[in-house]
């Protein structure tokens, strides 16, 4: 094991935390286990594949776009199905996005066929050295933009009005709606900006490896996990959890072979649950 | 007694006479369908469980099935004793899914009563042949090199390319790459990766080459540093990769990004998908095994270019139509050698194939007939034919990666 091994994990692991930030989020707000998170993830890479195979643009040019979009898409999901769903029953929610994560399998498969598809741009082979390790340029860019959502995101959260009225919707939404807001668009606003956290992700993970119609649930997973380590309701905790994930990852993958890969994330996962189901990094129930 | 009110009789009468009917119907249509599967003179009904979503898609395949169907059906049928009969292909997706495809055949046999198999794809048929031997159905299969395929009851046949002429094609092409011998193998962690993996190993040594490094890894690797590392340490300068497509397109990359340069690289079962394009420039150089390409002059080539090429551009996708085509024809011409469509006398009549197909000519030994095998190679979005000699084109260097 290596300096590079360390460097490669905590890179990969910035992506981990875009993934896992917008199933955090959600899931501390509403309450909700939204398992269409890992469609969203790719709606973004497909979305962005529009402009960036299609007519040749950067991705991260059209990242913006794509976050705005599949924000779009997310909102009078939240807004007039799950919301009312969520009012209704604490499980249906679970049921309604598991078929939102089949219906969006099925329609990636017919706009976009089965085929991989990855997105190409000059850094997404690209290498460069940091401190003397050789890094993916991709990995680097992609944890620097993760660092820049996730300030962002605990900013909008802890110093705007928008966040307050989210933090109150999360702590007692019957009280939040007495006050005057409106619950109903909190709820929606959260699962628009964590479909756009997930889209952003969805880019970045086009550009560094590939996605297929199927590759949503993996990545769930690997959101979950993340969300696990770091406990509800604090951004700094899902970044730490993501780069602990990816650390973890790389270095079983360096001293015991590439099968480990993934038996680091689920024990990760499940050891944490039953040990520290608040999670490593939760302090209190601030953002 | 209390007497029952009429209102509520009705509405009783009603659900006992849609339940009746309902039983009448399922009883006919079983009826039907077990009938029409080996008797009389309804349509013969031939089944296939294959893979149209999910990780691994073969519409390819399933169109080659339909597409021969249709040619014998044009014909009036196929020739069964003194008659001709229409054949009928009933089709279901597994969603890649190996549960599902065993739950499916079943099905297919069981309720259906479907006299043969068609295959599906790779780690699927290996699977399916044992459903197979168990109901006692004959299974015609390819997308399998005939080196995996398990021995069994004699109930499956496998008409495909044999992994050790693609082994042995690639390693000549190699030699005029001017490398140091020296071989880095990776591949799934699947029964198909490690078989792959031994093979490919065994002819490299039998060819003069160096293995330096085999590595598995599981399907979704995304970090491929230990298997670089490997390959930088042992300096190897040609590679050997046999993995899903998504690894594949995350090890190029980070072999570019981390300096990892091989003077030749195959990448079997990966760089087969027409989303190798997406790769760009990267992908440029890159060999591919298939088993099937246009210059070729195999039978039936004009039909299956004319009628598929706008659908599917890319060749090994056609080459996939190919190979749907050809098994389907296969059986079809036990069908009609049996003279009968009862199961056992199919499977017999498989055993003394000996025709002329889309892939080349089929004649079983041992349950298998090896097809010819060609190495593509990938320049700016196309595949073109690099070995054999007929056909081929000059080997480019592997651009993509230097």
């Amino acid at each position: 094991m290596n300096l590079a091994t360390l460097a490669a994990g905590i890179l990969t692991g910035g992506l981990y935390a875009l993934i896992g930030l917008g199933i955090s989020i959600v899931f501390g707000v509403l309450g909700m286990m939204n398992l269409a998170h890992g469609e969203f993830v790719i709606g973004g890479a497909y979305l962005a594949s529009l402009l960036v195979i299609g007519a040749g643009w950067d991705p991260l040019a059209v990242l913006p776009l794509a976050m705005i979009a599949v924000a779009l898409i997310a909102y009078p999901l939240q807004r007039y199905l799950l919301t009312p769903l969520l009012r209704a029953s604490k499980t249906a929610p679970l049921v309604a996005t598991f078929g939102l994560l089949l219906l969006a399998e099925a329609l990636f498969q017919a706009a976009f066929g089965s085929h991989p598809k990855s997105l190409p741009a000059p850094y997404a082979a690209a290498g460069i050295s940091v401190f003397g390790i050789r890094v993916q340029a991709v990995y680097l860019i992609a944890f620097a933009l993760t660092v820049v959502l996730c300030a962002a995101t605990h900013l909008l959260l802890t110093r705007s009005r928008a966040g307050t009225a989210v933090r109150a919707a999360a702590a007692d939404p019957e009280t939040a709606a007495i006050l005057g807001i409106n619950v109903g668009r909190v709820y929606a606003m959260t699962l628009a900006g964590a479909a756009a956290l997930a889209a952003a992700g969805g880019v970045m993970t086009g550009v560094a490896q590939s996605f297929t119609p199927t590759s949503g649930l993996p990545l769930l997973l690997t959101g979950f996990a993340v969300m696990a380590l770091a406990g509800i309701g604090t951004v700094g905790g899902v970044l730490l959890a993501g780069v602990t994930l990816g650390v973890l990852q790389s270095v079983a993958v360096a001293l015991f072979g590439g099968g480990w890969s993934d038996v680091v994330v689920y024990l990760a996962f499940f050891l944490v649950l039953a040990i520290r189901p608040q999670g490593l990094f939760r302090r209190g129930a601030t953002a | 007694m209390k007497a029952i009110p009429r209102h509520r009789i009705r509405p009783r009468f009603l659900t006992l006479a849609v339940a009746a009917t309902a039983l009448l119907a399922g009883c006919a249509s079983n009826a039907t369908t077990s009938s029409s599967g080996t008797a009389g003179s309804g349509p013969i009904l031939i089944g296939t469980s294959i893979a149209l979503s999910g990780a691994t898609v073969l519409p390819q395949i399933r169109d080659g099935y339909e597409l021969a169907i249709a040619d014998a059906n044009a014909k009036g049928g196929v020739q069964v004793g003194g008659s001709k009969r229409k054949v009928q292909l009933k089709v279901l997706d597994n969603r890649s899914d190996t549960s599902t495809m065993l739950q499916q055949v079943r099905t297919l046999v069981l309720n259906d009563h479907v006299v043969a198999l068609l295959g599906s794809c790779c780690q699927q048929n290996i699977d399916m042949e044992a459903q197979a031997d168990a109901l006692k159905v004959p299974l015609v299969l390819g997308a399998l090199p005939v080196e995996l395929l398990p021995g069994g009851n004699g109930y499956t046949w496998d008409a495909f390319q044999s992994l050790s002429d693609g082994a042995n094609g690639f390693y000549q092409t190699a030699g005029k790459a001017g490398t140091n011998k020296k071989v880095l193998i990776v591949t799934d962690n699947d029964a198909q990766g490690t078989s792959t993996a031994q093979l490919w190993s065994q002819l490299g040594k039998a060819a003069g080459y160096d293995v330096v490094a085999v590595k598995a890894v599981p399907t979704g690797t995304t970090d491929f540093s230990n298997v670089l590392q490997a390959g930088r340490s042992g300096n190897a300068q040609v590679l050997v990769a046999s993995m899903v497509p998504t690894d594949c397109f995350s090890m190029w990359k980070q072999m570019k990004a981390l300096n990892y340069q091989p003077k030749i690289a195959i990448g079997l079962q990966c760089a087969q998908t027409p989303g190798w394009s997406s790769l760009g420039s990267l992908g440029n150089g890159t060999l591919v095994q298939m088993n099937w390409t246009q210059t070729a002059g195999l039978p039936d080539t004009a039909e299956i270019v004319a009628k598929y090429s706008g659908k599917y551009p890319n060749a090994n996708d056609l080459g996939s139509v190919a190979l749907g085509y050809a098994e389907a024809s296969v059986l079809l011409n036990a069908i009609s050698r049996a003279g009968s469509a009862s199961p056992s006398a199919i499977n017999k009549a498989l055993a003394s194939t000996n025709m002329s197909t889309a892939l080349g000519s089929v004649k079983f030994t041992g349950n298998k007939s090896v097809t010819p095998t060609f190495l593509g190679q990938w320049e700016n979005g196309a595949v073109s034919q690099v070995w054999p000699a007929k056909g081929a084109v000059a080997l480019s260097p592997l651009s993509g990666l230097g």
